[in-house]
């Protein structure tokens, strides 16, 4: 039980300093006002503005006022299509999700069998050759990779459409693009779990009584390397958002990525701000769902009690 | 005993831990005198609360409650700039002489590292000071330009010992200084330790299991069980005439030459916790001795055979010393 | 028997997973970077703005171009080798930079958590935990988006990414020296607390704050370059490896060298600080020295 309270005590926090950082840089940005309404707003709309949000007020009460609007749900206006933040928002998600969760998918497939097959070899040949992939897989950044595919398989060889979101065949690109890098991660991670379980005296035990290799592994070592593997699931998220802002702005696919790049570029700071929020809150309940993964794998933290 | 005392504490308590079920009463009531130049053994068994002891006096920690006067003025509270200045007079010699020293500067210049921050005099004079001090405790000067890795567990304390002397101070607390050396390294240390004491003067405060150790070194001795001084008086008094049941059990355990004192007296009971303490003298529950009085009240601190040996104990008046034991450690 | 021992090989010490090989390529690499970061943009033959329309698109030696241009010329037939030049230096500056800034202002942090301890480490802790939740990406979009842009606040923005991982180990090494080693025994020679953490527990940390650096440097360039391409970062008339692609790539099918040149010379870039990287990890868990 105090283990939740103080897993959701940390979210409170984070979601906290999120909203805070997001207010130091509104203050930072100049007027606010005329920040998140347009520079062509009606005089009386922007002192209605300033009034409301009490902009005429002391430093920390208009900070306490933003932390009621904005955890009120107010997101403010989008300046470009002048509908809620909100709504601009929520329409673009399933398009992301139409990409990130395939790529989460295969990179899991492809990155964790590659990992398990250089644990099985160490210091082979096919060790080598997977773990420098991996090296390659996330120090080349994404852009390159994405227009290199591009250059590739559209230009070149002309079976794949290199941007735009028409048909199916436009997700390929960005999927595999995007899949590789946590693919990468996912295969070092699963290594070093895997060699570091394989070193525990209870596996060197069970194999030294003859029970096969490969048995071995999956039987013993597979279950106990999942435990760690499971709380780098905050991380893979992170990655997947990050790389889906620069994937989607290659392959212009027009998800939640492209929709931060564009408001960026236009200063249309709602929208902004509405993206920082909603990035917090898929963060924290991927790190949370990591937690109780982990709660549910670990047989230590099962045992201590149920109130954990 | 008219001058003023180097060190004075009164009634010094320190607990850890602040929930109620967790807290640790490691300093209990404990009053002491340490004077100019003298040498004082502390002794008990491991988690009585002797290292705690030492670092209250060296005013490295706050007392709960109680006082420390250092040449009759209390200490300022630790991390200002009037406690740095007055490290100056007061040291501390630990246990392991590796983690107390900095592994990636030669031996010189931490010896000399006081001297700068005291101010000491000019970069002659302390290249001076610094080959003295060396010299005092037995490193040559090539063994200063070494990494503290590159010397042996003996060399590293003498190496912080001479790091201890550089600003020449009033009050050494070496605690368990020689534990981690090896037998015959240890017999070195402790004569080293001697020595400079007669030759400097410094006030020590040697805290150590190791009985023998102590009588080689100290003037006076004191007893600690769980957190309270329970004998104290000259060395050779409280070693070889100890009155207090727990020091007599304690010195009878120290194996003499012939291996394990067969007459040892060997304490029943629980181990003490510092964590649950019940009334009466402290070390009641595992006295052989204990009578009815042992467990309702705490025995106030008396004098026993001089005025200078004082024990806190109920049966001090018939408490009887068996003299066979205690030959043993002689 | 083979079996046993077969298996010791296989439980055995992490592969040195490099042959030294790479390794030497990989330093030689950033040698090379670093010294054209510092003295390229005197190496280079033209203005890297100087525009020649006549000469718009021509590819590099070899494949058709000429020695006036060695790598060719992009759009607006502006030399690429000296482009490339005053990119590279750009970048590393930047990446330098931020990546110095960020260990400088982490180590800050995490000696100031560790001294201060109370209110203040639980904000610095929290803060850490801020950092690490988010990706760094969206924050420093947000940034960009709200502040504007400039070379130093780009500079200042990039030394955020990752500041939170010097400032937990440099928390934690803090506080272990100084309850139970060498940092203790120091201040109770009446050293004040710049000299214990700035002569005595900083050059103690010295070694891993190095490994971070190396782990934090290829992600600043990713980040630079990924910000450039996107049009946040470097803006014209200055520079970098990633606004180069970003501008090749609308001549991705025509005169695929504008993106592939300084597309590679990141990718090894990142490469090498990362072999590089994970050697001297290698080195200083071998020898103890963490
Ligand atoms: N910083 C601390 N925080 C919490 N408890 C402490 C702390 N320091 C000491 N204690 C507790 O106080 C009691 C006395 O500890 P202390 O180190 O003074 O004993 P000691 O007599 O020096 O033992 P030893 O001979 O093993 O060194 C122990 O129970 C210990 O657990
Ligand atoms: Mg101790």
């Amino acid at each position: 039980m105090r283990f939740v309270v103080a897993r959701l005590a940390r979210a409170l926090m984070t979601i906290l300093i999120v909203v805070s950082f997001a207010f130091v840089v509104l203050r930072l940005s100049g007027d606010p006002a005329l920040a998140i309404l347009t520079n062509e707003a009606p005089p009386e709309a922007l002192l209605a503005f300033r009034q409301s949000w009490g902009l005429d007020q002391p430093v920390l009460v208009q900070y306490l006022t933003y932390l009621r609007t904005i955890l009120g749900g107010d997101l403010g206006v989008s300046m470009r299509d002048g509908r809620d933040a909100f709504t601009v928002v929520a329409e673009r998600i399933p398009i992301t999700l139409a990409i990130t969760i395939p790529a989460l998918v295969i990179s899991i497939a492809i990155g964790v069998t590659a990992g398990i097959c250089a644990a099985f070899n160490p210091n082979s040949r096919l060790d080598r050759g997977i773990m420098l992939g991996a090296v390659a897989g996330f120090t080349v950044p994404s852009f390159v990779l994405g227009l290199l595919l591009v250059l590739v398989f559209s230009v070149w060889l002309g079976i794949l459409p290199s941007g735009g979101a028409q048909h199916w065949t436009n997700a390929i690109l960005p999927i595999v693009t995007l899949g590789v890098g946590s693919a990468a991660t996912l295969a070092r991670y699963t290594r070093a779990a895997l060699l570091e379980v394989l070193d525990r005296p209870y596996v060197r035990t069970a194999s030294a009584k003859g029970v096969p290799w490969r048995l071995t592994i999956l039987s013993h070592a597979l279950p106990n390397a999942a435990i760690p593997m499971v709380t780098i699931l905050g991380f893979l998220v992170g990655q997947l958002i990050a790389g889906a802002v620069v994937v989607e702005n290659v392959f212009s696919w027009p998800g939640v990525g492209r929709l931060l790049v564009a408001s960026v570029a236009s200063r249309d700071l709602a929208v902004v701000q509405c993206l920082l929020f909603f990035v917090a809150a898929t963060m924290i309940a991927a790190n949370i769902v990591a937690d109780i993964l982990y709660g549910l794998f670990d047989p230590r933290l099962r045992a201590s009690g149920g109130d954990a | 005993m008219t001058a003023v005392p180097l060190v004075e504490a009164r009634d010094l308590v320190k607990t850890y831990g602040s929930r109620r079920q967790h807290a640790v009463r490691a300093v209990n009531g404990v009053t002491l005198k340490l004077m100019r130049g003298e040498t004082l053994g502390l002794a008990g068994e491991s988690g009585c609360g002797k290292s705690t002891l030492g670092r209250l006096l060296l005013g490295l920690e706050a007392a709960d409650s109680g006082s420390v006067d250092f040449n009759g003025s209390p200490l300022a509270p630790a991390g200002t700039a009037e406690w740095r200045r007055s490290r100056a007079r007061m040291q501390m010699v630990f246990q392991d002489p590796l983690s107390a020293l900095d592994r990636l500067l030669p031996i010189a210049t931490q010896v000399r590292e006081p001297l700068v921050i005291h101010k000491f005099g000019s970069q002659a004079q302390m290249d001076e000071r610094v080959a003295d001090l060396l010299n005092a405790v037995g490193l040559t000067a090539a063994q200063g330009r070494r990494l503290p890795g590159e010397l042996s567990g003996g060399q590293r304390q003498r190496a912080v010992l001479a790091r201890a002397l550089a600003t020449s101070p009033d009050l050494l607390v070496c605690d368990e200084p020689t534990s981690a050396l090896d037998m015959l390294v240890q017999a070195q240390v402790l004569d080293l330790f001697a020595e400079i004491q007669s030759a400097s003067g410094v006030a020590i405060l040697f805290i150590s299991h190791d009985l023998r150790a102590l009588r080689r070194v100290s003037d006076r001795v004191a007893v600690m069980y769980l957190g309270s001084i329970v004998e104290e008086g000259p060395a050779r008094q409280v070693l070889e005439a100890p009155r207090h049941p727990y020091t007599q059990a304690l010195i009878s355990s120290v194996p003499g030459v012939h291996g394990l004192n067969p007459h040892r007296i060997l304490l029943g009971g629980e181990p003490p916790s510092p964590t649950q303490r019940r009334p009466g003298c402290a070390f009641h529950p595992r006295c052989a001795s204990a009578v009815q009085a042992c467990g309702q009240t705490v025995p106030a601190f008396r004098p026993a055979s001089s005025p200078s040996h004082r024990v806190a104990c109920h049966l001090l008046p018939t408490g009887g010393t068996p003299a066979a034991i205690a030959r043993t450690v002689a | 028997m083979s079996d046993a021992v077969k298996q010791e090989e296989r439980l055995g010490m992490e592969p040195r997973r490099l042959p030294s090989a790479s390794i030497c390529c990989a330093i030689g690499w950033l040698g090379l970077l670093l010294a054209l970061g510092l003295f390229g943009r005197w190496l280079a033959p033209y203005d890297h703005t100087a525009i020649d329309l006549l000469d718009r698109l021509t590819p590099p030696v070899g494949f058709g171009g000429s020695f006036a241009h060695p790598l060719g010329t992009d759009e607006l037939g502006r030399d690429l080798l000296s482009r490339l030049l005053v990119s590279i230096q750009m970048s590393v500056l930047i990446a330098c930079g931020a990546t110095l800034l960020g260990a400088i202002l982490g180590t800050l942090l995490g000696f100031l958590a560790a001294h201060a301890r109370g209110t203040v480490e639980q904000a610095i802790l929290a803060l850490v935990d801020f950092q690490a939740t988010m990706p760094f990406l969206i924050l420093a979009l947000a940034i960009l988006a709200f502040i504007g842009n400039s070379l130093v606040i780009f500079m200042g923005l990039l030394a955020l990414h990752g500041w939170e991982r010097y400032a937990r180990i440099a928390r934690g090494l803090a506080l272990s020296a100084n309850t139970q080693g060498y940092a203790g025994a120091v201040w109770q020679l009446g050293a004040s607390p710049a000299r214990i953490y700035l002569v005595h527990i900083l050059p103690n940390v010295m070694a891993t704050l190095i490994v971070s650096m190396t782990i934090a440097f290829p992600e600043i360039v990713l980040v630079e370059s990924g910000l450039s391409f996107l049009g946040l970062g470097v803006q014209p008339p200055a520079t970098s490896l990633g606004s180069m692609v970003g501008n090749g790539r609308d001549y991705l099918a025509t005169a695929p060298w504008i993106l592939i040149i300084p597309a590679a010379t990141i990718s090894l870039m990142a490469l090498s600080v990362s072999l590089v990287g994970d050697w001297l990890r290698d080195r200083f868990e071998r020898t103890g020295l963490r």
